[in-house]
């Protein structure tokens, strides 16, 4: 390289992307002052971000597309698509199972400008929520009158979670000769739905048993709802004094007491013992009859947690292990300290359960009990996320590598159990904090393992998109904007690496 | 400094009895210069007390300027830098009447009364008591003078009269100099102009030329819509800046608005915004689901249009056949039918209800592939 007298070349060979701390004659030499649309190649080269192809190769695509969540079905990694027509005010979710089949909409409701979605066992929870001004700031939180649905992952239409109780009356007699503890029973029958969901016992009927016959059922209700696909016998154990109340005795599913379908209404020649009564049904009589939507979703320990009621903003209502649609309305509940706002996000690291509100990060543990009995304790007083604002990988909000990308209003940090400092946004401090926090709701964040790359959907419909391939240090990370003329406002990551963005109107 | 001399032109208010009367059909006007035409005002007299007042009617006022920055204008338009220097009233008796003013035989006597004035504090004498003012002297202002105070002050003429006979005057006029005070540029006032499609959409670039070079002191490019709401150019949308041209891209905010946009600019070389121009917007709605695709150097997006298709329907009651119109709207997946072509549609889809739409599986969306918004990056500084 030919030099100018008395002047030394300056070589730039390393590009460690955009520096924006409010400096820029501060800007270290092998950083941007600015740049857009970049994306870095290797440890220190960059050139023009990858384009955007279309997703759906159909006639009629999906538009004013509102939020993208991958969902995980048994056999097939797609996505699920709210979309919302500012004309009617109508938001429609759609589930899209690749590039040329779509179902839906599964599910359309009146003020659905967002939803929480979680998969479990291949089927997916959604809960519609929207943004409700309160004095001059704005919260995220379930809409009036509306409740956690559940879809099965078929194009069916999403319905109300959990269920109400069959209701009627049996017609109970003696059966073959069997055998049972001599005394007056309560029996009743569950319902089970086709995701699993045990409704409260119903069709409560008193009977007096004699040791030497089993009970033989007749005209057993059946339950209205068509997603019933089995029903099962519960009893108490004998009892002494019965006043005729059927209620207030703790029940049990009696063994052999399967109906494995929605059809039948004889059960004949049920014997069994009172120690053969095992298997606890009592619980189901507090569980949530229909689960009030809510603004945040996350699963924990097999457990459904659903946050931000519009009665309660700071409640979150958690599941039976293994049973996400029974929630029990007397201890199923945690109520997040009050400080005037809502919840905005859930998930778990590391076996604790973690719960943001915007600025406010608290965590509870399972303790084997109830969920109102877990212990709470206060991470942070000051940091907290936005409903979509913690780093997903794949199916489940989450954990890579031990830790959590949050997005705060001080800036994205990795969390741990405690956010560590300095922020993976360092660099760009100026950057970010220019960002509106009215419209943090609006971040969504992803993080892209493969690729090796953040990427942040922004308020003003730019990706953030930031480079740990030289590392997830806060001075190494190369961070770029990119703009687009369609006006990104959602992402997700499906199949291991591919990232799908959507644009509605702005 | 330059200048030359004006003449106020407008209407007359009056009050008194019998004022207007002989003055003829037409408005009382503030005459540009005598005209002869045979009305004039009259101040009726007779036994009895008579109280007069003509005044200029300030509102309809147009100055009449003969010399640099010559035509005609309202107060609010008058050149930059105009500064009267002297006016005055002028006023004439009428030829023929019987007591007229400035003929030789009007009379007053001792009980009346005629003066010529700015306004109330300023009535200078008209006609002296008992006698005749001949000849005939114009009222010249020697107060402090300024466009406001000469638009405002309501000239007139006022006279007061005890069993006095009649009076007339024909012509009413307000003459004075000027001068514009210009102040030294050391460039031309030039409005920049704007170049694009006729039509454009989200991602078009539209440019602003600027000959003189002064671009440099544009501060903010922005967009207003018809409804008045406005749209910075964010600086990440402007890709060439330079003295004599600046050029960006049409934002994604722009979204599907449909209709006129203005594009200004706020620039120090102008004191404020100033509107360019305006251009159509042609509806866009490229929403929908993308993907990141690492292979190809461009971006893609959807095109929604409105489109039509002729339909014919047989009505199975009275065999008619009627042509019908297939109205594909973007963003709306039921096909809608419609009975008039699409130049109606606008007026007709305010009135859909759920009766009209029937399902339809293929809507008129195609994509295109558009280039990456201006990629860039820039350097710290370097040396020293």
């Amino acid at each position: 390289m030919a030099n100018l007298r008395d002047h030394q070349p300056v070589v730039l060979d390393k590009f460690n992307g955009l520096w924006a701390r409010d400096d820029y004659d501060n800007t270290p030499i092998d950083h941007f002052q600015d740049c857009d649309n970049i994306d870095y190649l290797g440890t220190s080269s960059f050139a023009v971000r990858a384009g955007l192809a279309v997703s759906q190769n159909v006639n009629v695509p999906l538009a004013n597309v509102r939020r993208i969540y991958n969902y995980a079905t048994q056999t097939a990694n797609t996505t699920i698509v709210l979309t919302y027509d500012p004309l009617t005010g109508v938001g429609s979710i759609h589930h899209v199972v690749n590039s040329t089949t779509t179902y839906g909409p599964i599910l359309a409701v009146l003020g659905m400008t967002d939803f929480a979605f979680v998969s479990y066992a291949g089927r997916g929870y959604i809960s519609p929520f929207g943004t409700f001004a309160v004095g001059d700031l704005f919260q995220q939180k379930g809409l009036s009158g509306q409740f956690l649905y559940v879809y099965a992952g078929d194009g069916t239409q999403a319905r109300k979670a959990a269920g109400v109780a069959i209701t009627g009356a049996l017609t109970i007699a003696f059966g073959a000769a069997g055998h049972t503890d001599a005394g007056t029973h309560v029996f009743g029958f569950v319902s089970e739905t086709v995701s699993g969901y045990l409704s409260p016992p119903g069709a409560l009927t008193s009977f007096v048993t004699v040791a030497a016959n089993s009970v033989s059922f007749g005209t057993i209700p059946t339950s209205g709802d068509p997603n019933v696909t089995k029903r099962y016998l519960v009893a108490t154990k004998a009892i002494t004094g019965y006043t005729g109340n059927t209620q207030g005795y703790q029940f049990f599913f009696v063994p052999g007491g399967t109906i494995s379908n929605n059809t039948a209404i004889f059960l004949n020649d049920i014997s069994f013992f009172d120690q053969d009564l095992i298997d606890d049904a009592s619980y189901l009589f507090d569980n949530y009859a229909e689960i009030p939507a809510g603004a945040s979703l996350t699963l924990y320990h097999d457990r459904l947690c659903l946050s931000a009621t519009y009665a309660d903003i700071s409640l979150t209502l958690v599941s039976a292990a293994g049973e996400p649609e029974a929630i029990n309305q007397i201890d199923g509940l945690i109520v997040t300290p009050l400080d005037g706002n809502p919840v905005t996000n859930s998930q778990e690291l590391r076996d604790v359960l973690y719960i943001f509100k915007r600025s406010r990060t608290v965590s509870y543990t399972d303790n084997g009990d109830v969920p109102s009995t877990w212990p709470l304790v206060v991470i942070d007083t000051a940091l907290g996320t936005s409903v979509h604002g913690i780093g997903t990988v794949l199916d489940s909000g989450g954990a890579s590598v031990d830790f959590l990308i949050v997005c705060t209003y001080q800036g994205i940090s990795l969390f741990n159990g405690r956010y560590i400092a300095p922020e993976l946004s360092f660099k760009i401090d100026k950057f970010w904090r220019d960002l509106d926090r009215s419209l943090f709701n609006l971040i969504q964040v992803i993080n892209a393992p493969i690729q090796k790359e953040i990427m942040i959907v922004l308020p003003d419909r730019r990706v953030l998109v930031g480079n740990y391939a030289n590392g997830f240090d806060p001075m190494k990370i190369r961070w770029s904007p990119w703009t687009f003329l369609q006006g990104i406002n959602t992402i997700c990551i499906v199949n291991i690496d591919e990232i799908v963005l959507g644009a509605d109107i702005p | 400094m330059a200048g030359g001399t004006f003449t106020l032109t407008g209407t007359l208010l009056s009050s008194g009895a019998s004022v207007a009367t002989p003055f003829g059909a037409a408005t009382l006007k503030l005459a540009a210069a005598a005209d002869n035409d045979g009305k004039y005002i009259n101040f009726a007299g007779g036994a009895g007390p008579d109280n007069y007042i003509v005044r200029v009617d300030t509102s309809t006022l147009i100055w009449v300027l003969v010399g640099d920055g010559a035509g005609s204008y309202p107060y609010a338009s008058l050149p930059v830098g105009f500064t009267p220097l002297t006016v005055q009233l002028n006023y004439g008796g009428v030829v023929g009447a019987t007591n007229f003013y400035g003929g030789g035989d009007a009379f007053v006597n001792a009980n009346s009364s005629a003066n010529v004035e700015f306004d109330s504090l300023t009535a200078q004498p008209l006609i002296r008591v008992g006698g005749l003012v001949s000849p005939i002297t114009p009222f010249l202002w020697t107060g402090s003078l300024s466009p406001l105070s000469i638009n405002n002050n309501g000239y007139g003429f006022r006279f007061t009269n005890l069993n006095f006979i009649s009076f007339e005057l024909d012509v009413l006029t307000i003459t004075g100099t000027y001068s514009i005070v210009q102040s030294v540029t050391t460039f031309p006032i030039a409005l920049p102009t704007i170049s694009a499609a006729p039509t454009i959409r989200v991602g078009d670039d539209v440019t602003i030329n600027d000959p003189t070079g002064n671009l440099h002191d544009v501060t903010d490019v922005f967009l207003t819509f018809e409804d008045g709401t406005t749209l910075d150019i964010p600086w990440s949308w402007i890709w060439v800046w330079t003295n004599y041209t600046i050029t960006f891209t049409i934002p994604f905010e722009v979204g599907s608005y449909v209709g006129i946009i203005y594009i200004s600019i706020i620039s120090v070389h102008f004191g404020g915004s100033v509107l360019l121009g305006t251009l159509q917007v042609q509806y866009e709605n490229a929403t929908g689901i993308y993907k990141l695709d690492p292979n190809i150097s461009n971006d893609v997006r959807y095109i929604r249009r409105y489109d039509n298709t002729p339909l014919s329907l047989r009505f199975l009651e009275d065999e008619e056949i009627q042509e019908y119109y297939f109205l594909r709207a973007p963003g709306i997946t039921p096909l809608v039918i419609i009975p008039e072509p699409i130049g109606y549609m606008e007026a007709y889809i305010e009135d859909l209800s759920n009766e009209d739409i029937v399902p339809y599986s293929t809507l008129s969306v195609t994509v295109e592939q558009i280039k990456i918004p201006n990629p860039f990056a820039s350097t710290a500084f370097i040396g020293g």
